[in-house]
C-alpha cells in the first residue's frame, strides 16, 4: 500500500514534468516563427543561475497601435494579444487588443500588461510582457556585448518560447564560448 | 515521549508487556533513529541538491537538453527508489529518510531545470506551490517528520511569496507587516500539532507544535520594535489572508481542546488556549495599529510596542509553566531565550538613544552577561525539575 502510494507521488511528479516539457516542444515545433530585436539586461536567479533578461522592442507598444482605447488605463497583468507583422529583418507590433484577433494570418503574442503608464517620451505607451523575457544561460556568460535578436515560436493561441538567441547572428552559446567571467 | 521512558514505565511494573508494545508501536518508537544523523543527512541531502544543480549550470551548454530532463528524472526516480528500498530493511532509517528528502529536493530542481530549458519566465509562487503539492503527500506516506518539517516550511515560503506579489490575490500591501500573517500561522501549526495528538499521526504532534511556536516567537518579535508601527497599514489582501488563517488557527485550536490533552491540567489547557487566541489578538493588532507621528525611530516614546513587549514576555513565562507540566524542554528552552530577547529589547529601545556609544556598549555587555547567567540558571534548573516528580516541577 505504502509502495504503491509513493509511486503514485512521484508518477504524478514525472509526468508533471513530461507534460510540460511535451507542451513546450509542440510549441517550439509547431507555432509561427518570428524574430524580434532586443536588448539585455544581466542578473542572476538564486535558484536556476544566470540569465539574460530581454528587453523586447515589441515590450513597448506606442499609444497609436492600441485598438482597444480602455486598455490604456487598463491594470497591471491585464491579458493582452499583440498582432505582429514583419517590418524588414524583424517582426513588429502593430495592435494590440483584449482579444484573439479572429482570422487573422499574422502571428499574434499573447501578453500581460506590465504598467499602463510610462515616463519621459513613452507616455502613453504600454508596456507589455510576454513571458519570454528571460534567457537561462552557462554561468558566467549572463553579459553579452553586441546586438542580440531572439527567435521565437508563437503557438494559434499566442504563447510565445523562445528558439533560439543570437549575438551578432550567431548562436549565443557559440557566441559567448570562451568569454566567460 | 522517548523509548528509554517506556522501558523505565515497564520495568516498574506499571504498564503490562503488551501495553508497552502498544504504546512503542503507536508512537513510533520503535524506529530507532539518531538524531545527529538526521540532522547531518538532512544537511548532506540539501547539499547533493544544490550540489546538482550548481554542476548542471555550470556545464549547461555542453549537456543536451534531452539528457538533461532525462537525468533530473532518473535522479528523482532513483532517490526515492532508494530510499524506499532501504526503508523496507529497517536498518537503515536515518539514511532511508534522507534519500526521501533528497527525492523532494530533487522535484523543485526538475521544476527549476524545465523552467530553465525552457525560459519559462511564470511568477516565482507557482514553481513553490507545484512544489508543495508534489511533495505535500509523502509526509503522510512515509510518516516522516522531516518531509513533514520540510512541507510545513515550503507552505511557509510559498505564503511568504504569494504575499509578496504586487499583482497576485493575496497581495498583504505591506512587506514589513507580513509578520503578523506567520505569528497567526505559528498558532495554527500549535493547534493542529494538538489535533495530531489524538490523530493516525501522532509522530508529527509534536514537531508540528514546535515548529508553530518557533514560527511565532520569530514573526512576534518586530511587533516589539517602536518602528515597525510606522511602516505602511497591511492592504486587502491582508484581511482576506489573515481571516483565513484566524479561522483556521481557532478551529485547530478548539479542535485539539476537544480532543483533550492528558499532559496539561484543565486550567492550564484553557489557559494556554487563551494565551494563544491571544496571541492572534496581538497579531490583528500589530496589522491594523499605524503611528500617526512625524516617522523616524520612535521606539524609546510611548507607543504599542510597550503593550506588546509585556504581553509577549507574560506568554513566554505561560509557555515556560506548560513546557513544565508537559515536560517539553523545547518549550522551556525556547520560552527562555525569548524572555532575554524580550529584556533585551526593551532595554536597548529605553535607553540605547539615552546614552553615547561607548556607554551604551559597556552597560549593554554588563546587562547582557548578568541576563545571560541568570537565565541559564533558570533554564536548567527548570529542565532539572521536569525530571522530579510532577508536584515539584513549578515555577515557583
Amino acid at each position: 500500500m505504502k509502495a504503491r502510494l509513493l509511486s503514485l507521488v512521484i508518477a504524478a511528479q514525472c509526468t508533471w514534468v513530461a507534460a510540460t516539457v511535451a507542451v513546450q516542444e509542440a510549441r517550439l515545433r509547431s507555432g509561427q516563427v518570428v524574430l524580434l530585436e532586443t536588448r539585455p539586461v544581466d542578473p542572476r536567479d538564486l535558484l536556476r543561475g544566470d540569465y539574460v533578461i530581454l528587453n523586447y522592442a515589441i515590450s513597448t507598444i506606442p499609444n497609436e497601435r492600441v485598438a482597444d482605447r480602455d486598455l490604456d488605463t487598463a491594470a497591471d497583468s491585464t491579458e493582452v494579444f499583440v498582432t505582429l507583422d514583419k517590418k524588414g529583418a524583424f517582426h513588429e507590433a502593430v495592435s494590440v487588443s483584449r482579444t484573439l484577433p479572429p482570422g487573422e494570418t499574422r502571428p499574434v503574442i499573447r501578453g500581460r500588461v506590465d504598467s499602463s503608464w510610462m515616463p519621459g517620451p513613452l507616455r502613453g505607451s504600454l508596456r507589455v510582457k510576454y513571458g519570454i523575457e528571460r534567457y537561462f544561460v552557462r554561468e558566467g556568460t549572463g553579459e553579452p556585448t553586441g546586438t542580440l535578436t531572439v527567435e521565437a515560436s508563437v503557438s494559434t493561441g499566442g504563447e510565445a518560447s523562445i528558439r533560439e538567441v543570437f549575438v551578432d547572428g550567431k548562436p549565443y552559446a557559440e557566441a559567448m564560448r570562451g568569454s566567460e567571467r | 515521549m522517548k523509548r528509554t521512558d517506556i522501558d523505565q514505565i515497564r520495568a516498574d511494573g506499571l504498564i503490562s508487556e503488551s501495553q508497552h508494545a502498544a504504546i512503542v508501536s503507536r508512537y513510533g518508537l520503535d524506529r530507532d533513529t539518531n538524531r545527529l544523523l538526521l540532522i547531518l543527512g538532512i544537511i548532506g541531502g540539501i547539499l547533493v541538491v544544490s550540489g546538482g544543480i550548481l554542476v548542471v549550470s555550470a556545464n549547461w551548454d555542453s549537456i543536451p537538453k534531452a539528457l538533461k530532463l532525462a537525468g533530473g528524472l532518473a535522479f528523482l526516480v532513483a532517490a526515492h527508489f532508494a530510499g524506499w528500498r532501504l526503508g523496507r530493511s529497517e536498518n537503515h532509517p536515518a539514511m532511508a529518510m534522507t534519500l526521501h528528502f533528497i527525492g523532494s529536493g530533487l522535484f523543485l530542481a526538475n521544476i527549476a531545470l524545465v523552467g530553465q530549458v525552457y525560459n519559462l519566465g511564470s511568477r516565482p509562487p507557482n514553481a513553490v506551490l507545484l512544489w508543495l503539492v508534489g511533495i505535500a503527500p509523502l509526509p503522510w506516506i512515509l510518516r516522516s517528520r522531516a518531509q513533514h518539517i520540510l512541507t510545513l516550511s515550503v507552505l511557509g515560503v510559498w505564503l511568504g511569496l504569494e504575499l509578496g506579489e504586487k499583482t497576485g490575490p493575496l497581495n498583504f500591501g505591506s512587506d514589513a507587516r507580513i509578520c503578523v500573517f506567520y505569528s497567526m500561522l505559528g498558532v495554527m501549526f500549535i493547534g493542529l500539532g494538538g489535533v495530531l495528538k489524538r490523530s493516525r499521526f501522532p509522530e508529527f504532534a509534536g514537531a508540528t507544535e514546535k515548529f508553530g511556536l518557533l514560527g511565532l516567537h520569530l514573526a512576534s518579535f518586530p511587533l516589539m520594535l517602536g518602528f515597525f508601527y510606522e511602516h505602511e497599514a497591511a492592504g486587502r489582501g491582508a484581511w482576506f489572508s489573515c481571516g483565513l488563517v484566524t479561522a483556521l488557527a481557532l478551529v485547530a485550536l478548539f479542535q485539539s481542546l476537544r480532543r483533550g490533552d492528558e499532559e496539561l491540567p484543565a486550567q492550564w489547557r484553557w489557559t494556554w488556549l487563551f494565551c494563544l487566541v491571544g496571541i492572534i489578538a496581538l497579531a490583528w493588532f500589530g496589522m491594523t495599529w499605524r503611528s500617526q507621528g512625524s516617522g523616524g525611530f520612535s521606539s524609546h516614546g510611548p507607543g504599542p510596542h510597550w503593550i506588546v513587549i509585556p504581553v509577549l514576555f507574560g506568554f513566554s513565562l505561560i509557555q515556560l509553566q506548560v513546557g513544565l507540566h508537559r515536560r517539553i524542554p523545547f518549550f522551556v528552552n525556547l520560552g527562555i531565550v525569548s524572555i532575554a530577547v524580550q529584556l533585551l529589547t526593551a532595554y536597548l529601545q529605553l535607553f540605547g538613544s539615552m546614552m553615547d556609544t561607548g556607554l551604551i556598549f559597556l552597560s549593554t555587555g554588563v546587562f547582557l552577561i548578568a541576563l545571560g547567567w541568570y537565565l541559564e540558571r533558570q533554564r536548567r534548573s527548570l529542565v532539572q525539575s521536569m525530571g522530579e516528580p510532577r508536584d515539584k516541577a513549578s515555577l515557583t
